[in-house]
Parts: C-alpha cells; structure tokens; sequence
C-alpha cells in the first residue's frame, strides 16, 4: 500500500479523509499549512499527496509549483482537494501540475476510488 | 487648586487606562480558554464523528458538553461532505434531535445563530420552505448565507423566491443569487415559475442569464419574448442566453429583433453573435 500525505487545514476535514484512507489500508501522514507539507514531501516522499488549496503560511498552488521543480520529487502525484469551483482555477491547479482534482463538497468514496486510480497509473 | 483638578484628572486617566487593559486580557485569557476547551472536547468526540461517517448509529453521549460538541461537529463536517458521508451525518443529526433543533434557530435572536440554523435545516430536510422566510431577514449576513444553502442543497423549488431576493430592496446581491440558482441546478425553465412574468424586468435578466448559463432548451419561447421587451438589457441578456441555449427555431425571433435595434449597439453584437452560434451569420449593419 502507498503512503499518502494529507494536507488541509480544516481539522475535521483532515481528519475524516485521514480515517478513509487508512481504512483503505494505506499509510497516511498530515499536515496542516504549506511550509509544514513541503517540508513533510521532501523528508517523507509520499506517493501521492492529496492537497487543498487555500493553507495557511503557502497555498497548494505554491506548494504544487515546488514539488513540480524539485527533480528528487519526481513521481509524486497530487491530487488536489479544494472548494474551488472555476474552470480557471481547475486549469490553473493542472497548470501548476496537479494530476487530479476533487471539488469540496466531496465524497470520501469519490476520494478513495481517485486515489488508487492515480496511484496505479505508471 | 487648579493643580489638584489636573492630578486628580490625571489619576482618574491612569486608573481608565489600567482597568481597560485588564478588561482586554481578560477578555483574551476567557476566548484562549474557551477555544481550547472547544478544541479539547472536539478532539474526544472526533472518533464517534468517524464512526458516524462509517454508518454506525451512534448513541448521543450522555455527557451534555460532549453531546453538544458531537451535533456541532457534525453539523458542521455534513455541508462538507456529500454522497454516503452527507447521507450518513444528515442521518445522525435527524435521529437526534438537530433538525428540530434547526427550527428552533431559525427565530433565534442572534443573527449568526439564525444563519447557521438554516444552513443545518437545509442539509437536513428536502422542504426549503421553513427557511424561505429568512430571505428577507434584516440582516444581510443571513440572507446571503440563506441564498448560498439553498443553492448547496439543490432546492429547485425555492428559486423563484431567490430571484425576488435578488431584487427585492432588502434582499442579496444578483450575483450570489445567480451562483444560487445555478447551482441549485434546475433541469427546466418551469424551475423559474413566476419570474417569466415578473413585472421587474430585473428578476427576467436573472433568469435570462442562468437559463443561457444553462441551455435551458425549454426557456426559448420566455427569451423571444423578452427579444421584445421596453428594457434594453434584458433585449439583449435574451439575445446572448438564446445563443447560448442553441435553437436554430430562434432565429427567426432574433432576425426580426435585429430589425429595429439601434446600430452599433451591445444589443446588435449580441443579436449578431447569437445568430452566429445558431449557424446563421449576419454581417453588422
């Protein structure tokens, strides 16, 4: 199983995708703001990191463009979860380098079948 | 003695000042120790939140801080959430009380109470109708919060009082009620009712728009009527929602409202670029 980094600043939010991932077997770390996430994605490489947009301290967007710039990095998928509902902003996140991208309000179910669809792609 | 009135003065000022200091840090410690108990207790509670979302049933905790910070969890995580996460927490929240409870806030004295009262009812119960009074609330905080829950909960049948709100004096912005009623998400023109005949022409530019937005198919014959309408803006509002929606049975409509607009105009362009999108191109005048 993969390990996943969950960022969010909403603690219940946080919380609950945490809970459903883990109960999909996977290994999950969280983090609540954008320095703290960048700074976990360098140290921990998760496979895959599921990313809101609006954090304290550095948004998703940021933290997206750094791990995209960082060739120690390659390979790590992100999918973005964020209470974004433009078209412009879902082209700015793929822009950015987001490989997947789930609107709030979600479906947790939604949440988990994305995952293991991204983190089987080669 | 004029020395003994400024001292006095003086002392008066420095004792002011001292018990406004301890009034704000008082005030500050009380607000620390209050969040950190709410988030002590939102922690102790959070695995019974889990394991709603999980469909357990869980029992309401006997503990009355513990049950309240529960209902307040969930209340709040269940407008964050849809499909069987959404299905479950509504679930729970109902069982226990909340959706009564919701009522009850809806004529709360606190206008914060009042909005999040409506935001719960409204993800508990399909009916819009116990809220619909709230639109024209006297504070705006709370009829803006109403517009945008009765948009998150799809309620089809609250848009035509929506619409009012957005021209009513004391009503919300037309934006915030657009963004509503798209998102409410009506699969027919019919959705709007009244507003077709609306004598505002406003509330028709509303509806224009969002069945454009939309591509309403049946809200044609509204929008070759409004093609015909004394306000220039809904003429034209008609004119772009008719090239949105798609019909090539609209460009008769549109052939003979280009007949008596003014040249140069907004109204022409759109007329032009809506009989375009229908494959029917005319050169400007």
């Amino acid at each position: 199983m993969a390990k996943i980094l969950v960022v969010e600043d909403d603690p219940d939010i946080s919380a609950l995708v945490v809970h459903k991932l883990r109960g999909a077997g996977h290994t999950v770390l969280d983090a609540s703001d954008g320095e703290a996430a960048l700074a976990a994605i360098r140290s921990e490489q998760p496979d895959l990191v599921v990313l809101d947009w609006m954090l304290p301290r550095m948004n998703g967007l940021e933290v997206c463009e750094a791990v995209r710039a960082d060739a120690a990095l390659d390979g790590t998928r992100i999918l973005m979860l964020t209470a974004k509902a433009q078209e412009a902003d879902l082209e700015r996140a793929f822009a950015a380098g987001a490989d997947e991208y789930l609107q709030k309000p979600f479906s947790t179910r939604e949440l988990v079948v994305r995952t293991q669809a991204l983190l089987a792609r080669p | 003695m004029r020395y003994d009135v400024a001292g006095w003065v003086l002392v008066a000022a420095a004792g002011a000042t001292v018990l406004l200091l301890v009034v704000i840090t008082a005030v500050r410690a009380s607000t620390i120790v209050a969040n950190r108990r709410h988030e002590r207790e939102r922690s102790e509670v959070l695995p019974l939140l889990l394991e709603i979302t999980d469909g357990a049933d869980v029992p309401l905790p006997g503990d009355r801080r513990a049950a309240r910070a529960l209902g307040t969890s969930a209340a709040a995580l269940v407008h964050k959430v849809r499909g069987a996460d959404r299905a479950d927490l509504a679930g729970w929240l109902r069982r226990n009380g909340f959706r009564e409870e919701a009522l009850r806030g809806l004529r709360a004295r606190r206008p914060a109470r009042r909005a999040a009262a409506a935001e719960l009812y409204l993800a508990l119960d399909d009916d819009p109708g116990p809220v619909l009074p709230l639109l024209s609330d006297t504070h705006a905080r709370v009829r803006a919060t109403v517009v945008r829950a009765l948009g998150e909960a799809g309620a089809v049948t609250a848009i035509p009082a929506i619409v009012e709100a957005a021209v009513a004096p004391r009503g919300v912005s037309t934006s915030t009620a657009a963004m509503a009623v798209v998102q409410a998400g009506p699969s027919s023109a019919s959705a709007f009712g009244p507003v077709w005949d609306s004598a505002d022409p406003r509330a028709r530019r509303l509806a224009a728009d969002v069945a454009g937005h939309l591509g309403l198919a049946d809200a044609r014959p509204h929008l070759e009527r409004a093609l015909r309408s004394e306000d220039q803006t809904l003429r034209t509002r008609a004119a772009v929602a008719l090239g949105r929606v798609g019909s090539p049975l609209s460009v008769g409509a549109l052939e003979t409202a280009l007949v008596g607009v003014v040249r140069g105009s907004v109204e022409e362009r759109a007329i032009l670029d809506a009989l375009a999108a229908l494959d029917s191109p005319r050169e400007a005048r």
